[in-house]
């Protein structure tokens, strides 16, 4: 429906989110889902998207990174500039739901949790099955690359790990959102369900 | 320049209030959202009110009554009001800037006797309140409208308005403005007369046509069988003319806006009810062009360049623009326009009907280049 939309980093974003609305049976014609080009022009457009015509829900997926507080300090002044309500302080560790002006109702989702540092692929590290054999090895391939041979930040590490561990699976190399569509990826994991209760309320009841 | 415009009680509009207005205003929205409304309230305005431009207006909605058969009635002016019902001396239309009180124009249903002088209505319940009843019985009293700036007032009767006397024609008579379909060849002609004597303005125009066609010169000549005037047109490399006619609507209505824009700017013109009235120094000449749909006919790979060159012709000849536009092709194009040029100030303005009145949202080229890039649906 083009009047409840939810913008997101990029295209692995995306991909994620229909592969879990699939999982749990949420239609695809509810929302719109608009990956933007980076964390930074989804950011710009804020202001922008709050006045598309005809809009009744918008909700946003960003990636909390290494500070949530200035991740939530950015959003709160995109929303200020649209003068259309003020953010609470701190995200809701079950995601933010609020009402703006004009009757447009506006979610938060902060991955991984609303609550730690982190990106979007901490949030699908929680989808490998429980006792899983292969991911202490994944980890302990990624500890003993030597720091002078390790071509990856820190902050994309979690990147690398569940690539990693895709690599070595029996369809190996599958991008994030096939891989839960082909439950490689569990997405009945305990860390989705408070996911999904926050994208009803924000954009299907 | 208008920077900002309110609408009180006229046509489509409760209440509809503009904060922000730019050099070059494209107004988009759903069917029915009131923006040829606009684009008429905008007529209404800059001109003062003129009874020709209140006549046309009727007219192209065919809301205009034979005065003779209506007697006394203010039903031909209705249909300007609001609710189309308008109570004598009390409702009214009010049209102007944000916070410039001096500047608004206000329209009012009035009753004349002797005249065009206004009976002012009196206490009710006293003898000599004038009722619509009384009125009626007395042969000497007619149902006029009053129309106010700047604290002066004047009178017009219905028969001005409908044309049927003092009907004022010519070149002067307020914002160029062209409808969805087309502005009238003759007025075109005339437009033409006016800036073929500078050569810029005559170069600006051929300019314009160019992504259609390599034009090189455009002449005005009389037709063969001695009807009117037309245009023709000599491409680069051929010896011979055509018509203009021959290209198409499309190359048509560039031709018509392009020499609108250059004809807007003559300030020369007095528009002729204005001086009737001398509210010159409340109303100062602002050259305005008024553009309904602004895209008919045009290509959309043109349109950007056809944007370029309102742009930069407003911005060179200080003329303020109005457009309307349903395409998303157009959007862009202004988008692209408005980027480019942004000391031309554009604004894309959407208006929304609610409830309790119309709303306008809007957006600078800032907020436009957006727009652009996520394929924001602003219409």
């Amino acid at each position: 429906m083009k009047n409840r939309l939810l913008l997101v980093e990029g295209k692995n974003d995306q991909h994620v989110i229909y592969a879990l609305c699939h999982a749990y049976g949420i239609a695809e014609n509810v929302f719109d889902v608009a990956p933007a080009g980076g964390v930074d022009q989804l950011l710009d457009s804020i202001p922008v998207r709050l006045k598309q015509s005809d809009l009744k829900r918008l909700a946003v997926i960003v990636d909390a990174d290494d500070d949530i507080t200035r991740t939530w300090e950015r959003l709160a002044n995109q929303i200020r500039k649209s003068a259309m309500a003020e953010l609470p302080r701190a995200p809701d560790v079950d995601g933010t739901c609020l009402n703006l002006k004009d009757g447009i109702r506006f979610g938060v989702w902060i991955m991984p949790d609303n609550r730690l540092t982190g990106i979007l692929e901490d949030f699908v590290a929680r989808l490998v099955p429980t006792g899983d054999c292969l991911l202490p090895q994944v980890d302990k391939f990624l500890s003993d690359i030597p720091p002078e041979n390790r071509r990856f930040s820190r902050q994309k590490q979690p990147k690398s790990r569940i690539h990693a561990w895709l690599a070595v699976q029996s369809d190996p190399g599958m991008p994030l959102g096939q891989a839960i569509t082909a439950t490689f990826l569990n997405a009945q994991a305990d860390a989705v369900r408070p996911f999904i209760d926050w994208l009803h309320r924000a954009l299907v009841h | 320049m208008l920077t900002s415009f309110e609408v009180h009680g006229f046509r489509a509009f409760s209440q509809l209030t503009i904060e922000r207005l730019g050099r070059v205003n494209l107004i988009v929205g759903k069917n029915n959202s009131g923006k040829s409304s606009l684009l008429e309230a905008l007529r209404v305005y800059r001109t003062a009110g003129s009874p020709f431009v209140l006549g046309e207006i009727l007219r192209a909605h065919d809301e205009v009554l034979n005065p003779s058969d209506m007697g006394l009635e203010v039903a031909q002016l209705a249909a300007l009001f609001h609710g189309r019902n308008p109570r004598p001396f009390s409702d009214k239309i009010s049209l102007g800037p944000k916070s410039a009180p001096q500047q608004r124009l206000v329209l009012r249903p009035v009753f004349v006797r002797d005249g065009l002088n206004p009976i002012r209505s009196q206490p009710a319940g006293t003898s000599e309140e004038v009722t619509e009843e009384a009125a009626a019985a007395d042969p000497n009293v007619r149902a006029a409208l009053s129309i106010e700036l700047g604290g002066r007032e004047m009178c017009v009767d219905a028969d001005m308005i409908s044309g049927r006397r003092s009907r004022m024609t010519g070149l002067g008579q307020g914002p160029t403005w062209i409808s969805a379909t087309g502005a009238d060849n003759e007025l075109v002609s005339r437009w033409w007369d006016v800036i073929v004597l500078n050569p810029e303005s005559e170069n600006r125009v051929v300019k314009c046509l160019r992504p259609i066609a390599p034009v090189e010169r455009m002449t005005l000549v009389e037709r063969p069988e001695r009807r009117g005037r037309m245009f023709m047109v000599r491409l680069k490399g051929e010896t011979g003319s055509t018509p203009l006619r021959s290209f198409g609507d499309g190359m048509a209505r560039m031709f018509q806006i392009a020499i609108a824009m250059e004809f807007a700017s003559r300030t020369g013109f007095v528009w002729a009810w204005m001086s009737q009235w001398s509210i010159g120094e409340s109303l100062p000449l602002a050259p305005t062009l008024l553009l309904d749909e602004a895209e008919n006919g045009i290509h959309y790979s043109v349109l950007a360049d056809f944007w370029r060159f309102v742009f930069k012709v407003a911005q060179q000849n200080g003329v303020q623009v109005f457009a309307t536009s349903h395409s998303w092709d157009c959007i862009e194009g202004f988008q692209v326009a408005a980027s480019e040029n942004s000391a031309a100030d554009g604004v894309l303005i959407r208006l929304e009907r609610h409830d309790q009145g119309t709303k306008a949202v809007l957006f600078d080229a800032d907020e436009l280049r957006i727009v652009s890039r996520d394929e924001i649906e602003v219409r």
